[in-house]
């Protein structure tokens, strides 16, 4: 039982942090992204370019892919959003999905359809804990996921800057009154959403490879997160991820691996059915 | 004035022939289809080069009876409709024959438009009940899974003597048809398997499958699964510490696999019908440099029997012309010598009965394989 836990936390921080950046741009334009698996993938893929291309040590390649990402944010800010922030949120959805598609299509060509591995940071070492076994890189990821959170949280209630993409958040027109640049605001939460997905695609890489779907997979977990958390909510997030990575691992342990996601859905409709806000989260019939 | 309205009749008939007849008249047409886009490329663009490389040589040595081969190539992606569509793009081009995708789930949705157009498709899929279905236009040319999948069963409890294994098969049609063999095999050998775990093709962590493999407590896993799968299974089984044999389906003979997978690549057991890039062999070893010379990748245990099938077919072309129905009543009568063995069909019109054991060693970084033991079963 000891090692399900342990691993389905590991695999819940994955989850918390992929949908991190997938909530800061939900929160910035109310409408969800779901490019953002993509992105998670090209943040990965530059990595994987930084080291095996180039020969880079990883932690330039780090600052390479995060680079490298955030003008990706920039662009995507000025190609998927800006031109059609007047409408109504679902072409601004349909704008995301066509990012996806061509994202997809575009790490095919670059990249070939052979899954691919990025170098992790700790190397393929394990730690013993009694009769548990624990990678080290889930060690990286827990240890990441928690700083990008406790980060996030003084980020956005102690700079100013924070508090400006937060009042953007909350309020655009309020915003704007008050002297806020919320055009910057938003391409600023794209870029921080990007590098966010960088930093994922950098911790994904080692352990479930990169390949053009894997962004469908992460984005389908990020989305149930969401949900689960309570749209919107950053500590949502973490919480769900955690309960639905260790939920996955003991249900295809101790139950059934064949029907593992059936139950894992079930146990989601069961959650919202008795808390139908999520865990920390506004009416969902009201954010999608 | 006759004579001037004569020539410019003919010169609009010359115009007409040079500029908008089909360049390709006269050239001998084959449909290929397979996988060009999406995750499933990784093994559809390999057997597509195969089939390129093929036409290639024959081209080279004059075509057939002096006429060109011709390759219409069409993308299957990930989907049944993406494949329904390219073979109406392949029949639109009026081929004679079809080289076809290696996906089940696809090969069962062509079926009946092959019926329809009565024409044969040849490919290399594992999956044992598309041989099943009686369509008499489909010709397989990789040993199936009722026949490797036996063999995985047999090798595991003659030669490693088990008694107690673990299966991890993946949710897919070819996952359990495997899956099926495996456990019909063991039954008659008198084992039963102590575990069966399943998982989804695009699942990347299968902690809890082996942690029911673990408390199970097996003397071996057989895994049936694609190449990312089978390099997450493989990975993760080493991270985990379950110091348990490992026979794995043909994925994990693929270089990408290996590639992820690094040390834990180290005592695997791997099915396969073909392993191109180690074979001892001077003309398997002649193709694979002329295959990495030509597309800068290597070749997989799947790209020999595609190449195989390319060239069986041609032969097919030869003996009797660009005949749809004659093509499949000569591939029925007679048999071929490829790279990888010799291929005759039996009565359901499966082609190839030979497959090896393989064995990996990690060596300086590099998975190499060794053949433990060969299976040949064609009939001589």
């Amino acid at each position: 039982m000891i090692q399900e836990i342990i691993s389905g936390v590991a695999m819940g921080c994955v989850y918390a942090l992929v949908s991190f950046g997938f909530v800061l741009t939900y929160n910035a334009v109310r409408a969800v992204n779901f490019a953002h698996g993509e992105l998670v993938l090209f943040g990965g893929y530059f990595g994987m370019i930084a080291t095996s291309w180039l020969g880079l040590s990883l932690w330039v390649a780090l600052l390479f892919s995060l680079a490298a990402m955030a003008g990706v944010g920039l662009v995507y800010n000025q190609a998927a959003y800006y031109p059609i922030r007047q409408r109504a949120p679902t072409t601004v959805i349909i704008a995301s999905i066509g990012m996806s598609i061509f994202l997809r299509n575009s790490a095919l060509a670059i990249f070939g359809p052979d899954p691919l591995k990025v170098e992790s940071f700790v190397g393929d070492g394990v730690i013993h804990i009694g009769s548990a076994v624990i990678p080290q890189h889930h060690l990286l990821i827990l240890g990441v996921t928690l700083a990008l959170f406790a980060g996030q949280s003084f980020f956005f209630n102690r700079t100013a800057i924070g508090r400006r993409l937060e009042a953007t958040a909350q309020d655009q027109e309020m915003a704007r009154l008050m002297g806020i640049r919320v055009n910057r605001m938003i391409a600023l939460t794209f870029v921080l959403s990007a590098l966010l997905a960088s930093v994922a695609g950098f911790l994904l890489g080692p352990i479930w490879f990169l390949d053009p779907d894997v962004g469908m997979v992460v984005i389908l977990k990020a989305f149930i997160v969401v949900v689960l958390g309570g749209f919107g909510s950053i500590r949502g997030i973490l919480v769900a991820g955690l309960f639905l990575g260790v939920v996955e691992i003991l249900v295809a342990s101790h139950l059934t691996s064949e029907y593992r996601d059936v139950i894992s859905f079930l146990i989601l409709i069961a959650v919202l059915t008795i808390m139908p806000r999520g865990f920390f989260g506004e009416k969902i019939a009201q954010s999608v | 004035m006759a004579q001037g309205i004569g020539n410019y009749v003919i010169l609009i008939v010359l115009v007409w022939v040079l500029g908008f007849a089909d360049p390709s008249l006269g050239d001998i047409r084959v449909g290929v289809i397979g996988s060009m886009t999406t995750g499933l490329a990784q093994l559809g663009q390999r057997q597509i080069n195969s089939a390129v490389l093929a036409a290639e040589e024959w081209n080279v040595r004059g075509g057939i009876s002096g006429e060109r081969i011709r390759l219409d190539v069409e993308d299957s992606g990930d989907s049944t409709t993406m494949a329904m569509t390219a073979l109406d793009r392949v029949l639109n081009k009026r081929v004679c024959a079809i080289l076809g995708p290696i996906y089940s789930f696809q090969l069962f949705a062509l079926f009946p438009e092959l019926q329809k157009e009565k024409i044969a498709l040849l490919s290399t899929s594992g999956t044992r009940e598309l041989t099943q279905k009686n369509s008499p236009w489909y010709f397989r040319l990789y040993p199936h899974d009722g026949f490797i999948k036996k063999i995985c069963a047999l090798f595991s409890v003659d030669e490693m003597k088990s008694k107690r294994p673990a299966l991890m098969c993946v949710t897919t049609e070819y996952g359990k048809s495997g899956h099926e063999i495996l456990v019909k095999t063991f039954r008659e050998k008198g084992v039963i398997p102590v575990v069966e775990t399943w998982h989804n093709k695009d699942d990347r962590d299968m902690t809890g499958q082996f942690m029911a493999v673990k408390r199970a407590n097996p003397d071996v896993i057989l895994s049936q699964a694609h190449p990312p799968d089978t390099a997450i299974l493989l990975k993760q089984q080493r991270e985990l510490g379950i110091r348990v044999p490992h026979v794995a389906s043909s994925a994990a003979s693929m270089p990408t696999v290996h590639d992820l997978v690094g040390s834990a690549m180290e005592g695997v057991y791997v099915e396969a019908a073909v392993e191109p890039n180690y074979d001892t062999e001077p003309r398997m070893q002649a193709w694979t440099k002329k295959y990495v010379e030509r597309f800068n990748t290597r070749p997989d245990s799947f790209a020999v029997p595609f190449y195989d099938a390319a060239n069986f077919l041609f032969e097919a072309i030869r003996a009797v012309g660009p005949d749809r129905a004659k093509i499949a009543e000569w591939l029925r009568g007679n048999s071929h010598r490829g790279l990888a063995g010799r291929y005759a069909f039996d009565q359901e019109q499966n082609g190839a009965f030979f497959a090896i054991m393989l064995q990996y060693h990690v060596k300086e970084g590099r998975a190499i394989p060794a053949v433990v033991k060969k299976y040949d079963f064609s009939t001589k």
